[in-house]
């Protein structure tokens, strides 16, 4: 009996190790990170597709240096200081070497590869039914519309990149990285494109009302923190060559807000207008006494579209792409950092060629400088400090970071509009956004005192562009004392700065405008980042490395580099335009 | 498993055999052995038995033959037993003795020594995986130790206690720090990111003796091991190959250290009472500038800036007006401190330890408790431990028996910060600190305030207020508990089940003041006070169930085999909360922080592993062993081929999960006692020579827990909280390899009065972890993948003997380890190029791991002329090329471009010792007895980074004696370079002027012991212990101490931060026996 009592308690035994062990093969050791979400728990629901754009764009806050730097050292607005190191350096004389930290583009393919990341599997949710068609559409094109942003930043710093849309998300994926190839830009250009434009929401705002992404956050609105989709598909269509579809989009912005209920969105959003004692409208160069260059008011006007926080009435007028930075988060704006003497380790400056572009305007008061250089740049003990990038509506300090990164805005938006238009053959609307205005170019009628006082309705519609409605030029400034159309109080960028128009003549030389908008560019736009793909797009469509190169070797000259001359002749050569693409 | 139901079967078929004859037992300290009492047939053999240490007879020795006789030696120490033939083995025991193997030869054996447990024997029986074996039979290279010294440790943890006392293992003590232990490198290291420590295995369960979350306090490990008390130890094996090891799979690549506590040996009561006190003495100081040395340095510095002697002169400290209403400050900045003697006191421990152990046949129980205050050398810090273990040994039937082996620790630790903190390491501030500031506050009168003076104006905090008002405290506690049972079936088949847990917590509490300490600057405000806590905690399930069969086949065969699986579940987990700006310094909790500055963090880890395991000990005649061990592992850890994004979730289903990597180890051994072969019989000064072979693989898991699954982290837009890809996942990741080949002799003479061991080995790691680099384009810098390989080979010696064997008795132990290693092959053949404490470490293929790679230098240039002629320069932040001029130091120019810079780095030391080992001598004289270790360490370089702040001239910080030689005008040859504010030139950049040769031959312990002769019955014993500890160190190095260990990466060996050194420590101690 005992034995066989043994016998069976082996035997049970003996099942039971067995038993065990193939047990253990699934779920004995299998365990799932509690401090990390594991890839089984994420993109359940549509909040996880929340997360996932939040976590993209709190990401890409993080590019603004880098983005900032590549765009206006190269170019011929910015310059370093003497505390700047060698690296910054050659990013600033063209000769830079490619253990320069500034080249890699790491941190922006580490964006795209989140939004890759996220793109997949939000067609993963779409499929299983884990997110609604609305939410997948608003929430695919929104990062697919900022992936297409980084990619036009990379086409237009390295040329040649490989375009990559899958994500790596094993080891096995990242040995698969070099076959992607390298892309010329214009083929980049093309495909980039072709993606946008298939992308499914393309509206102004990516997220409208309602939405869980589209809330108040520590004081700041989140609307406008996503990227505009019609202005980064204009972009692509104006690096292209095709101007007409680059209008089109530029034109959605300019109009979205046209049938807004609060007649001062209506009116005074995206739309580049004139003081009218509103805040909506405060975004003049305005003296509290004109003439008297001291009364220039450096607390509001012009200025406030960078003081202001994104939650203001001013700002909200002219930005409608722009992420705030937070003192109480991170990042701290970089900016800080990078530009000011005080709080910073200031390591550029605006350039001569800036300085003295800004100097060669003159007001309409006489004055005989362009007041936006005054208020983008302050001079201090150390030199001239940009302030563009770190104006904040509280005093800064080394303890406060705050300010924004602001992208998109309706002087941008103007002087592509312009830019495309004019290559359109629309030279005289072009010059219109960039001088006086749809009205003022426009209008034929009657004048009393130098004021338009029209007498008929005849007369009332030369205030408008002689299109038709459905044209992407269509612009209606219509206005009297019983009706005002959306675009009457548009004023147009130069006029808005307070500086003289340039010469009529100029509607109608196309080439002389270009050159005229590239001009402003600089004046309106210097140090926001846009500074250097504006050269290369400009001298790639007019097939003029002179142009670029020109430009480079004045900033260089004025600073006295003993490199300008060869950056000059090495810029002389499209390919060398480009920065270094490391595959390290 | 078929296997081993048939043999069941055939042994169950024996057994009725045998239940019918007439039969009695015989037990050794391990096995039970039947001897059947029926007509043996065979030779007869008569000798005599003797103690080795008297040479007097031992009356009752056991004599047995395994399966076939026995027989006790009489009053005269005789015997006479039969052994089947002349190719037998005999076992000679007796209680508290070695059990020696005799192998039988022709004709009458000669007289028998055997030796009590105490003696460094070959004949030791020993704690392995698979249960106790007597070390001559061990195919494995081991080491042993028996800690019947524990009794007189003075403040020892394990760790450190087994320092000098294993050959092969090379433990370097973390810092002086009271119970912070060692890092224990077992022949060298095996690995770059997983852990070099050796697995602790304590009473066939295993202890996690990692520290999960880093401390508060810089520079602090928690240590699990001081949680096990040495006095608790009955012995330690470490096993050094695959052999033996093999079975702990992928946890066994640095070794495995067996800890056994001690069980009741004796089922009479035995109370074991005894109380220590000692005193630790501070360390010799390290000579800085004095007052006036200092003002002068201090004005170059100043000159150095721009500033013009007028503008020194008007500093406060500089203005040499005594009278206090025109300068007020005078007193302040004028008194003469010597920050050493503030921060090193000399300090008291005190320790009381008791044990009772006793039962009946039934049930035995040993149950003790201790209490220790130990307490460092810096100024108010201590170590309190309390103690309890309860082990207890159950017989519940005849062929159930079990037993516990329960224990909780308690330590309450007040710390304070070390190494790199240069704003709360007290040590690190007695050295910098201004001479001719004060403690306290002084008014301009010369009245000395009770307040502590503020941090001064040159930037450096008073380490009096870090001591006085300064918290660093943790409390930790572990319950580490298991219940074993063991089924014995037959004498054949034995099933056992292990279960434990371990529960580990540590509380931490942190408070910085705000007076006397410089600020933190943080990203939106400033810093004066910091508040933190944290818990850590740990928790693992342990299972250990196998059969076991033992069986000897006819006269020549015997086989142990046993099958089993480890199941570990195990959790950690670590939250802490950060703040800042109490209102007071009295408030230091966190929740009396500022709200808006407070932050919080931690981690939590989760982590199974099965372990398979088999393994098979087969010998033929008791002469030729052969051993077969193998583990199958899988661990939550390893690689999946389905775990990325692919696996989608789908519905209801969950997940299908398939492909789970497994390890599959084996490792074979071999073992050839010559001493029993025939043609040794005429060789009778040799009682044993034992050759020994063995290859095999073990494991490393120490690879993260989730690297193999593709998982999003948390990131910020605002206040915000979104997800990003948190890596890029690794399907394929698995366990570290390593080959181990092991081949030793183990030898012993002259009736064991001299025995040795000699091991050669090669262990070669494949599979080894290493970050491999990820073009741009990928968007992340690397992942971890198993891509790297490394080789370390080596030897390691282990000599016993007894010199002196009269009256007056003397051992002399030696060990002596060496190894050599060489990193295979690395992701893409690129360098790592690692950086700690202002150094950088290069580990290239075909080189050593970890090397330090710096500049050269060789001197001070003398002269700006000489400086010109040599033409070097180098380039500063801004691109622009600087020549070097008088004063600079002269670096040489490796690559000869003209320019100093990262290109001319070399190779300019290697942390590891060229040799290591101990010296151990024990004299015993009738009631005395003195035990001597040495250890000593051979052919190291450090990195003295203390050194290159304090003679780095460069800054406001106070600087050692040396820097009154420094270069201060044309024409001076020195070699120390000028002092120059920010450092300019790099003259102090990490080179060879910082590395140092780390050789010390330590006095590491000595101890006296002296039994008290009693005569009274009440007492069993009385002894007496004088236990001194570090008594000397002969070393050129010229910091506190030479032994520390930063941390147990080896990317951080060899690298002095400023730890806390080793002291020296006395201690008396009494022991009374009832």
């Amino acid at each position: 009996m005992k034995m066989d009592f043994n016998k069976k308690v082996i035997a049970l035994l003996a099942v039971a190790l067995l038993a065990t062990g193939s047990w253990s093969c699934k779920k004995i050791t299998d365990e799932v990170p509690e401090d990390k979400l594991d890839i089984t728990n994420a993109y359940r629901n549509v909040g996880d597709a929340d997360a996932a754009v939040i976590g993209a764009y709190g990401q890409f806050l993080g590019l603004e240096k880098l983005y900032i730097l590549q765009n206006e050292l190269r170019g011929d607005l910015v310059d370093v200081t003497g505390n700047a190191d060698a690296y910054l350096k050659q990013l600033s004389n063209h000769t830079t070497s490619k253990d320069n930290p500034y080249v890699d583009p790491r941190p922006y393919y580490t964006v795209i590869l989140n939004i890759n990341d996220a793109l997949k599997n939000f067609n993963l949710m779409l499929a299983d039914h884990r997110m609604s068609v609305d939410d997948y559409n608003k929430h695919y094109s929104d990062l697919g519309a900022l992936r297409s942003f980084i990619y036009l930043q990379l086409g237009a710093q390295y040329g040649s990149i490989p375009y990559i849309t899958e994500p790596v998300e094993k080891v096995e994926d990242v040995k698969n990285l070099s076959l992607y190839p390298r892309i010329s830009f214009d083929e980049l250009l093309t495909r980039l494109i072709d993606f946008t434009e298939k992308l499914p929401y393309k509206e102004v705002y990516s997220y409208p009302a309602g939405n869980a992404l589209n809330v108040a956050i520590d004081g700041q609105n989140t609307q406008k923190i996503f990227i505009c989709k019609p202005f980064i598909l204009g972009d692509l269509y104006l690096w292209k060559g095709n101007y007409l579809k680059a209008a089109e989009n530029y034109a959605k912005v300019m109009n979205v807000e046209n049938t807004n209920t609060n007649i001062n969105v209506q009116f005074d959003a995206y739309k580049v207008v004139g003081y009218l004692s509103s805040a909506y409208n405060d975004l003049v160069v305005r003296y509290t006494r004109a003439q008297d260059e001291g009364a220039l008011i450096t607390d509001g006007g012009w200025r406030n579209m960078f003081i202001q926080p994104t939650n203001n009435i001013t700002w909200n007028s002219e930005f409608f792409w722009g992420i705030p930075y937070n003192p109480g988060y991170k990042p701290g704006n970089p900016m800080v950092d990078v530009c000011s003497s005080l709080y910073g380790k200031y390591l550029i400056k605006p350039s001569q060629v800036a300085i003295d572009n800004w100097n060669a305007q003159r007001q309409y008061s006489g004055i005989p400088y362009d007041a936006r250089g005054r208020l983008s740049y302050e001079n201090s003990a150390a030199g001239p400090v940009i302030t563009k990038l770190t104006d904040n509506n509280t005093v800064l300090s080394s303890f406060n970071k705050g300010g924004k990164w602001g992208i998109y805005r309706a002087g941008l938006l103007h002087l592509r509009f312009s830019e495309a238009a004019n290559r359109d053959g629309q030279s005289k609307l072009g010059w219109a956004f960039l001088n006086t205005g749809i009205q003022d170019t426009y209008y034929t009628g009657t004048f009393v005192n130098g004021a338009k006082s029209p007498v008929s309705t005849a007369e009332i519609n030369t205030m408008q562009t002689p299109y038709p409605t459905s044209s992407p030029y269509y612009f209606d400034a219509r206005s009297n004392s019983d009706y005002k159309s959306p675009w009457y109080r548009n004023t147009g960028i130069r006029n808005r700065a307070n500086v003289r128009p340039i010469d009529v003549s100029f509607q109608t030389d196309m080439l002389g405008l270009e050159g005229k908008i590239i001009d402003e560019d600089a004046l309106e736009l210097a140090f926001e980042g846009s500074r250097w793909p504006d050269l290369v797009r400009v001298a790639r469509r007019q097939n003029n490395p002179a142009f670029l190169a020109e430009k480079v070797y004045q900033k260089l000259l004025k600073a006295g580099d003993p490199n300008a001359t060869a950056t000059r002749a090495k810029l002389m050569d499209p390919a060398n335009w480009y920065l270094p693409f490391d595959w390290k | 498993m078929l296997f081993g139901l048939m043999c069941s079967a055939m042994a169950f078929a024996q057994q009725t055999d045998t239940g019918k004859t007439d039969s009695s037992q015989y037990s050794t300290d391990t096995t039970t052995v039947k001897v059947r009492q029926k007509k043996l047939a065979g030779q007869r053999i008569t000798g005599v038995v003797v103690d080795g240490y008297t040479n007097k007879p031992i009356t009752g020795a056991k004599l047995t033959v395994t399966d076939f006789s026995g027989a006790l030696t009489d009053n005269n120490g005789k015997f006479s037993i039969i052994v089947p033939d002349f190719n037998a083995t005999i076992l000679v025991s007796f209680t508290n003795y070695h059990t020696k193997l005799l192998p039988v030869h022709k004709g009458k054996l000669a007289t028998i020594k055997i030796y009590p447990n105490g003696y460094n024997s070959l004949f030791t029986e020993v704690t392995l995986p698979t249960g106790m074996q007597n070390l001559a039979r061990s195919q494995s290279a081991l080491s042993y130790l028996n800690p019947q010294g524990g009794w007189s440790a003075n403040s020892e943890t394990p760790d450190s206690y087994i320092q000098g006392r294993m050959a092969g293992v090379n433990a370097i003590r973390r810092s002086g720090t009271p119970g912070i232990g060692a890092d224990v490198f077992v022949r060298g290291f095996t690995s770059l990111y997983a852990t070099n420590q050796p697995l602790y295995v304590v009473d066939g369960m295993v202890y996690d003796a990692n520290s999960y979350g880093t401390s508060l306090t810089t520079g602090h490990k928690n240590n699990p091991l001081q949680f096990i008390d040495v006095r608790d130890i009955e012995n330690i094996t470490l096993i050094k190959d695959a052999s033996a090891a093999a079975v702990y799979g992928t946890k066994a690549a640095n070794g495995v250290m067996i800890i056994t506590t001690s069980h009741a040996k004796d089922l009479a009561t035995l109370i074991d009472f005894s109380a220590y006190t000692g005193i630790n003495l501070k360390p010799k100081k390290i000579n800085v500038m004095g007052v006036d040395d200092y003002r002068s340095y201090l004005s170059d510095i100043l000159k150095s800036q721009g500033l013009s002697a007028g503008e020194i002169a008007a500093k406060p400290y500089m203005n040499d007006d005594p009278n206090p209403v025109t300068n007020p400050t005078y007193q302040m900045y004028h008194q003469n401190t010597d920050w050493q003697n503030e921060v090193f006191k000399n300090s008291i421990d005190q320790s009381y330890y008791l044990k009772v152990s006793g039962g009946d046949n039934i049930a035995k129980y040993a149950l003790s408790a201790g209490y220790s205050s130990d307490k460092g050398i810096i100024d108010s810090t201590s170590n309190n431990r309390y103690s309890m273990r309860f082990n207890s040994d159950l017989n519940l039937t005849k062929k159930l028996t079990g037993n516990t082996n329960l224990s909780f620790t308690y330590a309450e630790q007040r710390l304070k910060d070390q190494g790199l903190s240069a704003r709360s390491n007290p040590i690190f501030l007695s050295l910098v600190k201004a001479p001719f500031l004060a403690v306290n506050e002084i008014s301009a009168s010369g009245a000395v305030s009770p307040n502590l003076a503020e941090a001064d104006t040159l930037g450096v905090s008073n380490p009096r207020a870090l001591i006085e008002k300064g918290l660093n405290q943790k409390k930790a506690y572990r319950f580490f508990g298991n219940i074993n049972f063991d089924y014995a079936f037959n004498k054949t088949f034995k099933l056992s089940n292990l279960t434990g847990i371990t529960y580990d917590k540590t509380q931490e509490t942190l408070f910085i003041p705000r007076k006397g300490v410089t600020n933190e600057i943080l990203p939106t405000t400033i810093g004066d006070s910091k508040l933190g806590t944290q818990v850590i905690r740990y928790f693992s399930v342990f299972d250990d169930l196998h059969l076991s069969f033992d069986r000897k086949f006819g006269n020549n065969h015997t086989l142990h085999a046993a099958l089993g699986t480890r199941y570990t579940s195990s959790q950690s987990e670590q939250d802490y909360a950060i703040g800042y700006n109490s209102a007071t310094d009295v408030l230091i909790s966190i929740g009396n922080s500022n709200a808006a500055l407070r932050y919080f963090g931690g981690d939590i880890g989760k982590w199974s592993n099965l372990n398979s395991y088999f393994t098979a000990n087969y010998n033929y005649k008791d002469k030729y062993y052969l051993s077969l061990n193998a583990a199958v592992d899988q661990s939550s850890r390893f690689g999946r081929k389905d775990i990325s994004s692919s696996v989608r979730y789908i519905g209801g289903y969950g997940l299908d999960i398939l492909g789970n990597k497994s390890a599959i180890l084996p490792a074979l051994s071999a073992a050839w006692l010559i001493s029993s072969e025939n043609f040794m019989r005429d060789y009778k000064y040799i009682d044993l020579l034992k050759f020994r072979l063995s290859y095999g693989l073990v494991g490393n898991d120490d690879i993260g827990n989730y690297n193999n699954r593709q998982y999003y982290v948390s990131q910020n837009l605002l206040g915000l909280q979104g997800l990003v890809r948190g890596n890029i996942a690794n399907p394929g990741i698995q366990w570290e390899q390593v080959a181990k080949f092991n081949t030793g002799v183990d030898a012993s003479f002259f009736n064991e009065r001299l025995s040795l061991s000699l091991d050669y080995y090669i262990h070669t790691t494949s599979k080894m972890l290493a970050y491999v680099p990820v073009a741009s384009v990928g968007g992340i810098n690397s992942y971890i993948d198993n891509q790297g390989g490394m080789r370390t080979s080596g030897l390691d010696f282990g000599l016993n003997s007894r010199i002196l064997n009269k009256t007056l008795k003397w051992d002399l132990g030696i060990t002596l380890g060496t190894y050599k290693n060489k990193i295979n092959s690395l992701p893409g053949g690129t360098d790592i190029l690692t950086s700690y404490a202002n150094g950088t470490y290069l580990t290239r293929v075909g080189q050593t791991a970890n090397l330090f790679y710096g500049q050269r230098t060789n001197g001070v240039y003398a002269t700006t002329a000489e400086a010109t002629e040599a033409g070097l320069s180098i380039r500063n932040s801004s691109g622009a090329l600087v020549p070097f001029t008088g004063g600079d130091t002269r670096f040489i120019d490796t690559n000869g471009d003209k320019i100093i810079n990262d290109a001319d780095r070399v190779v300019i030391g290697d942390p590891n010792p060229d040799v290591y080992g101990s010296v151990n001598n024990t004299f015993s004289y009738k009631n005395w007895s003195l035990d001597v270790l040495f250890s000593f360490v051979a052919g190291n370089d450090i990195y003295n980074y203390t050194r290159s702040v304090l003679e780095s001239g460069n800054s406001y910080y106070n600087q050692t004696d040396i820097v009154r030689n420094r270069w201060r005008g044309e024409g001076q040859v020195t070699n120390v370079p000028k002092a120059s504010y920010g450092d300019p030139m790099g003259n102090a950049q990490f080179s060879d002027r910082w590395i140092e040769d780390g050789s010390y031959l330590r006095l590491r312990t000595v101890n006296l012991t002296y039994n008290v002769p009693l005569k009274a019955k009440a007492i069993k014993y009385a002894r007496l212990y004088a236990t001194a500890s570090n008594v000397f160190t002969l070393t050129n190095y010229l910091g506190y101490d030479p032994e520390f260990s930063a941390s147990g990466s080896i990317f951080t060996q060899g690298v002095d931060t400023t730890l806390e050194p080793q002291f020296r420590s006395f201690q008396l101690g009494v022991r009374i026996g009832l």
